[in-house]
């Protein structure tokens, strides 16, 4: 629709002053110079339902205006009105005409029952108060109740048009009589045919025609001869007086039905009827084209009834104007506006639309009419009696910028907002989150010694290990460590519950383990908080690590739980002792280092002294130490001092792992504090190729222990299932009213529970024979690594990372993945990853799956150390 | 020689008569927002959002029997004065409301002032606004209705079908004289002169459609003064209302000063408690709803309050173009239209 909008020229309201509701038709509306003013100009004369007629003499706005200050008003001021009059009866539709040869405008009043002609007279000069009358010139009573009606010269052809005589008024009745007035004489009446409501009604002037439509949807066209001829044809009595003596129903039979000239189908109702040229062009004879707005279609029809134009409109009409498109040119061909009830204006030249404009007001009736000078001034008139005379709006259509729903947009507080929000995402991304400040600060002091627990002190029902029969002592021995927790945080923290994670078979015991609050602030400082941390040593195996993990778990007022860590090395002395050196053994490896070896006893100090008493004294200056763990295995080192040269044996080959480990780091700590100089690092490294042999019989045989484990356990089952259904043909037998005999049933099931009870206890041994499979698998592991290191001069942080692939710790889960089955998809992904020689963009993890045999893992094993001694360095994430 | 009854009339604002009904204003002084003479607050609401202007800022909604006034909270100088005159329309609608962060229903209240198109959207929580909308819409209902009230009315129907003077609701004749001259054409109009208790009615005898209705409150002054038809009695009319100067003759000179007396003293009667017809059936009493009395900075004195040009732009419902330009006649459509910018023709502002 269309974005421009038509402009008040001049506006006024005939809404109910005194609180009524008025209410207008379209038809109570006529445009004249009805007071016969001799300048000619326009009134509007507004009839309402509610009886009331009011005649307006609108004005150009300027001089409107009462007050210069305001500005032009568009607002009609009380001197525009210049008649109001309450008449009796309802106003349905208003004509003017020449209908009275005193006057050349009368004005027309058509009431239900009544048609009344009045004159405006108009006394006293121009002054504030002119006094205007409503003079009646004549009036017809109605004997049926009127409809509509129309006024025109009729009979008379527009040619030879007889000024002197006056106009005549043609009203339908509700049931569809015409009647004819002229002037203060009824002329005839006619019945029209096929009736059944009236249709609108209109009188072309041009052609002498009455045009309505009738309730079948078709346009009927009279002509006035047609009328008349009627009469004279049937009944020449018919005449006034001779209706009156026929009662109504015998003029229904006796009046003859009038037979239209021609009918045009529209197929719906019928707004409004319009007779005007139309047709541009051919100047000469040109004749007035009948113009009809349907309700849903616009129709041009030929004074012969044929369909010139038919335009289907996209919205609903509510009235129509006709004016020519030329002002005061004869014959003009006219446009056409056309009011819709959605608010518009729409003008159309032929069936082109050439304009439109939103309206403030849904009009019944429009006019396009010429005050003052201004000619082509709209002139509507809505339901409510409001009354506007406007003109179109040329403004162009910018765009009006609604500022509704839509706050203004802060683009510098977005950008920063913008630009803050970045900066968190960034810090995210390439930062770590800071840590925060009041953490618990752990810290653990393990000395390196043991210590003889006293009866009390030794925990009773905490079992420890009782080591008489290895070190000849009466009583327990434990290390007896500290862990001091520091808080320094401002707010208290609660629930602070202390575990520690000791590696097998060492035991632990710390006291107390659970503290419920620790104070924060300066006032309340109680820290550092010291718990007491007892190692006792086992022997029921290797140590399977040497690392002893501290964590601390606790929450912050905010509830967030934290956790602190700490890590220590666990002293030698946790493992074992010193006993006599061992000569012979079975397994042996050969460091070599840079160095002068020093004497064992400044290294391995702290554990000559725990062995003062039976060991010490007997090897003051030795080169030999045999350390016996408190499982039993020894492991012998002996030290070839001139040629820096060490060698360590053993008959077990994981026990020299623990060893191997000490000596490397006792070395390093040893020369590092005697060099001060710096000098030449201490470089160690293995005389002989890895054994990878060892390392594989030990995978071998866990792997095979696992397996076996497996099948047990599946036998198991077996026999479970087995066991539970002869419980079960047991049970039917049992219930049965006459049992089936028992047929050695019961020796199967005898023997079914045999089977389970031996394969239960052959899997608790096999268990504990896998345990000591995988122990062997870590310690070995261990080795593996310490001796890979040495031959291959790896860094800690390649061997820490080497670790997470070669992972020295084997647990066990029942259906889960093995170890070796882990490991070999770990260091299938590590040969591609990290030890290739070409670096690849992405490798995926192949992921665990089950094996069947170690072959392949064997392979990757070899493969790795082969890659390693072919100098492929070992790449670390960055 | 001025009226007995006369003087100024309380409670007006500026040259006197009441504008509060007629205009469009932004930004007033704070005292000129406070109910004046005749009015009557019906209704208040706040928290309101005036959507348009004022996004987000909580303000109050008050409607009155003359107009529809919105203040901010925080400081009144920045509010609003609709004159129920100059409302065309009352809707709701739904808006994106900052201050009840999220929907909130709206009143669209489109104004005709001065030949510029203003629309203000109020929002406010659901059942307010339902309030806000009976209210407004029946506050225009019964203001329509009750124009005679206010305003002067020439030629008006002022019988009824049975002859008797159409009085207003709560109108009452004071006194009716017979003889009473209008002289307002060159020879004079013999009628009859009705005091009631909201106006004055003068209709010739003879003619009952040459009539004239002043209501008191737009009578600016009343006199008595001597004229080429001898003294008169003379009734002058606000330049809002029309600017009319009344005069009118009784004799003998007696009655023509009681008349002026009664005149005067029922005006001044009627300045002291305007009726200004607009009533409302509602279930609290008007006399209920207290309103905080609006003071200005006191060292502040606004002297041009009327027009402030940064207030309204904001709530114009359509283009500003500051002038209207005066209409010709436009031959290709052959309508009356708004002249066209240089070097352009319909077909180019049509065919877009």
């Amino acid at each position: 629709m269309s974005l421009f909008r038509t402009k008040d020229w001049w506006r006024a309201s005939v809404a109910g002053e005194e609180g009524e509701e008025t209410e207008c038709d379209g038809l109570a509306f006529c445009a004249a110079n009805l007071d016969n003013d001799p300048s000619g100009s326009l009134k509007l004369a507004v009839g309402t339902l509610g009886g009331i007629l009011r005649v307006y003499a609108p004005r150009e706005p300027e001089t409107t205006g009462a007050d210069p200050q305001q500005g032009p008003s568009s607002h009609a001021n009380s001197e525009d009105s210049i008649i109001e009059v309450q008449l009796e009866h309802p106003i349905l539709q208003l004509e003017a005409g020449y209908f009275s040869p005193d006057y050349d405008t009368c004005l027309a009043v058509l009431h239900p029952r009544l048609l009344r002609v009045y004159a405006l007279h108009k006394s006293g000069s121009a002054q504030d108060l002119q006094e205007v009358t409503l003079q009646k010139l004549y009036e017809h009573k109605l004997e049926r109740s009127a409809a509509n009606m129309c006024s025109g010269p009729f009979g008379r052809a527009s040619t030879d048009l007889d000024t002197t005589e006056c106009d005549a008024i043609c009203v339908q009745s509700l049931d569809g009589q015409l009647s004819i007035f002229e002037q203060s004489s009824f002329a005839f009446s006619r019945f029209l045919g096929n009736f059944v409501v009236p249709g609108p009604l209109r009188y072309c002037k041009g052609l002498d025609m009455f045009f309505t439509v009738n309730s079948s949807y078709e346009v009927e066209c009279y002509k006035y001869q047609t009328l008349t001829s009627a009469t004279l044809s049937d009944n020449s009595k018919k005449d006034e007086s001779s209706l009156k003596a026929l009662g109504e129903n015998n003029s229904f039979k006796h009046g003859k039905k009038l037979e239209a000239n021609w009918r045009f189908v529209l197929g719906e109702g019928c707004v409004d009827i319009q007779c005007s040229r139309f047709t541009r062009g051919l100047k000469k004879a040109w004749t007035d084209d009948v113009i009809i707005l349907g309700e849903r279609t616009l129709f041009v029809l030929s004074s012969e009834g044929e369909c010139k134009l038919q335009k289907r409109l996209e919205y609903p009409p509510t009235c129509l104007a006709v004016y020519p498109s030329k002002l005061g040119e004869q014959g003009a061909a006219c446009n056409i506006m056309v009011a819709t009830s959605t608010g518009y204006l729409m003008v159309y030249d032929s069936e082109r639309l050439i304009w439109s404009a939103r309206h403030d007001m849904v009009p019944v009736s429009v006019k396009v009419l010429t005050f003052g000078d201004l000619g082509g001034l709209v002139t509507t008139l809505d339901d409510k009696g409001a009354l506007a005379v406007s003109y179109m709006g040329t403004d162009p259509p910018t765009q009006v910028v609604s500022i509704a729903g839509e706050e203004q947009l802060n683009f510098e507080e977005m950008e920063s907002e913008h630009r803050q929000l970045l900066n968190v995402i960034r810090q995210h991304a390439t930062q770590k989150p800071s840590e925060p400040v009041d953490i618990l600060m752990l810290r653990a002091q393990i000395p390196q010694y043991m210590k003889a627990l006293g009866e009390g002190e030794y925990g009773g029902s905490r079992g420890g290990y009782d080591l008489e029969d290895e070190l000849g002592g009466r009583h327990s021995k434990a290390v007896v460590g500290k862990i001091f927790l520091n808080y320094s945080g401002i707010s208290d923290i609660t629930d602070v519950s202390i575990s520690v994670d000791v590696p097998e078979p060492i035991v632990a015991e710390a006291e107390p383990s659970h503290i419920s609050c620790i104070k924060g602030g300066s006032s309340g400082r109680q820290t550092p908080i010291v718990i007491q941390l007892k190692l006792f040593p086992g022997t029921h195996c290797l140590p399977s690590d040497r690392t002893l993990n501290v964590s601390a778990s606790y929450q912050t007022p905010s509830g967030e739980p934290r956790i602190s860590h700490c890590e220590v090395q666990l002293p030698l002395c946790l493992f074992g002792t010193l006993v006599s050196p061992v000569k012979n053994a079975t397994y042996k490896l050969t460091l070599d280092t840079n160095k002068d070896a020093p004497q064992l006893v400044n290294v391995f100090e702290d554990i000559f002294a725990s062995c003062q008493d039976n060991y010490f004294e007997m090897n003051s200056n030795v080169n030999v130490m045999s350390f016996k763990y408190f499982s039993g295995e020894i492991v012998t080192t002996i030290v070839s001092k001139n040629a820096g040269r060490y060698r360590i044996q053993s008959d077990c080959n994981g026990a020299m792992w623990l060893i191997l480990q000490e000596l490397k780091e006792r070395l390093a700590a040893y020369y590092a504090a005697a060099d001060q100089e710096g000098g030449e690092g201490l470089q160690i490294s293995l005389s002989d190729n890895v054994p990878l042999e060892i390392l594989f019989e030990c995978i071998d045989k866990h792997f095979n222990s696992v397996e076996y484990v497996n099948k047990l356990h599946s036998d198991l089952e077996l026999h479970g299932r087995r066991f539970r259904a002869v419980q079960k043909r047991f049970l039917v037998r049992f219930k049965d009213r006459r049992p089936e005999p028992l047929s050695h049933l019961e020796a199967l099931l005898d023997d079914t529970y045999d089977n389970i009870i031996d394969c239960c206890v052959r899997i608790d041994e096999t268990t504990a024979d896998m345990m000591d499979r995988a122990r062997d698998i870590v310690h070995n592991c261990h080795l593996f690594l310490s001796l890979l290191q040495c031959q291959f001069n790896l860094t800690e942080k390649q061997i820490h990372f080497l670790k997470k692939f070669l992972n020295p710790q084997v647990e066990h889960s029942q259906g889960g993945f093995i170890w070796e089955e882990y490991t070999e998809a770990a260091l299938s992904y590590l040969l591609k990853a990290h030890l290739s020689k070409s670096q690849k963009d992405t490798i995926s993890f192949g992921g665990v799956s089950k094996m069947t045999s170690t072959a392949k893992l064997k392979k990757l094993i070899s493969t790795m150390v082969e890659r390693f001694s072919r100098g492929i360095t070992l790449r670390l994430p960055s | 020689m001025t009226g007995g009854g006369g003087g100024a009339r309380k409670g007006g604002s500026e040259d006197g008569v009441i504008w509060q009904d007629k205009e469009v204003r932004f930004d007033v002084a704070a005292a000129s927002l406070n109910p004046g003479g005749g009015e009557v607050v019906y209704e208040t609401m706040a928290p309101v959002e005036d959507h348009k202007g004022n996004h987000g800022a909580p303000g109050r909604l008050t409607f009155t029997n003359l107009r529809v006034t919105w203040y901010l909270a925080k400081t009144n100088r920045v509010n609003l004065s609709i004159g129920l005159g100059c409302i065309v329309s009352v809707s709701t609608t739904k808006t994106k409301s900052y201050l009840l962060k999220g929907e909130g229903s709206s009143i669209v209240v489109m104004t005709r002032f001065n030949n510029n198109r203003f629309e203000f959207v109020f929002t406010t929580e659901g059942e307010r606004t339902k309030v806000a909308l009976q209210t407004l819409g029946d506050l225009v209902k019964a203001y329509q209705g009750s124009r005679l009230y206010r305003e002067v009315k020439l030629r008006g129907v002022i019988f009824a079908e049975d002859q008797k003077l159409k009085l207003l609701s709560e109108e009452e004749v004071h006194s009716k004289t017979n003889g009473v001259w209008n002289l307002s054409g060159e020879t004079g109009n013999l009628g009859t002169f009705v005091i009631t208790n909201v106006r004055v009615i003068w209709y010739a005898n003879l003619a009952p459609t040459f009539n004239v209705s002043i209501p008191f409150i737009q009578i600016k002054n009343i006199r008595i003064k001597n004229s080429k038809f001898g003294t008169a009695l003379v009734l002058d009319v606000y330049k809002q209302g029309g600017g009319f100067v009344l005069g009118f003759r009784l004799d003998p000179k007696e009655k023509l000063k009681q008349l002026y007396n009664e005149l005067g003293s029922l005006w001044t009667a009627y300045s002291s408690r305007p009726n200004l017809g607009v009533v409302l059936e509602r279930e609290t009493q008007p006399e209920q709803i207290r309103l905080p009395m609006l003071e200005g900075d006191d060292d502040v004195e606004i002297l041009q309050s009327i027009d402030n040009q940064d207030a309204f732009v904001a709530y114009y419902a359509e283009d500003y173009k500051g002038n209207n330009r005066k209409p010709e006649y436009n031959s290709a459509l052959g309508l009356a239209m708004e002249p066209l910018k240089e070097g352009y023709t319909i077909d180019q502002l049509w065919d877009i």
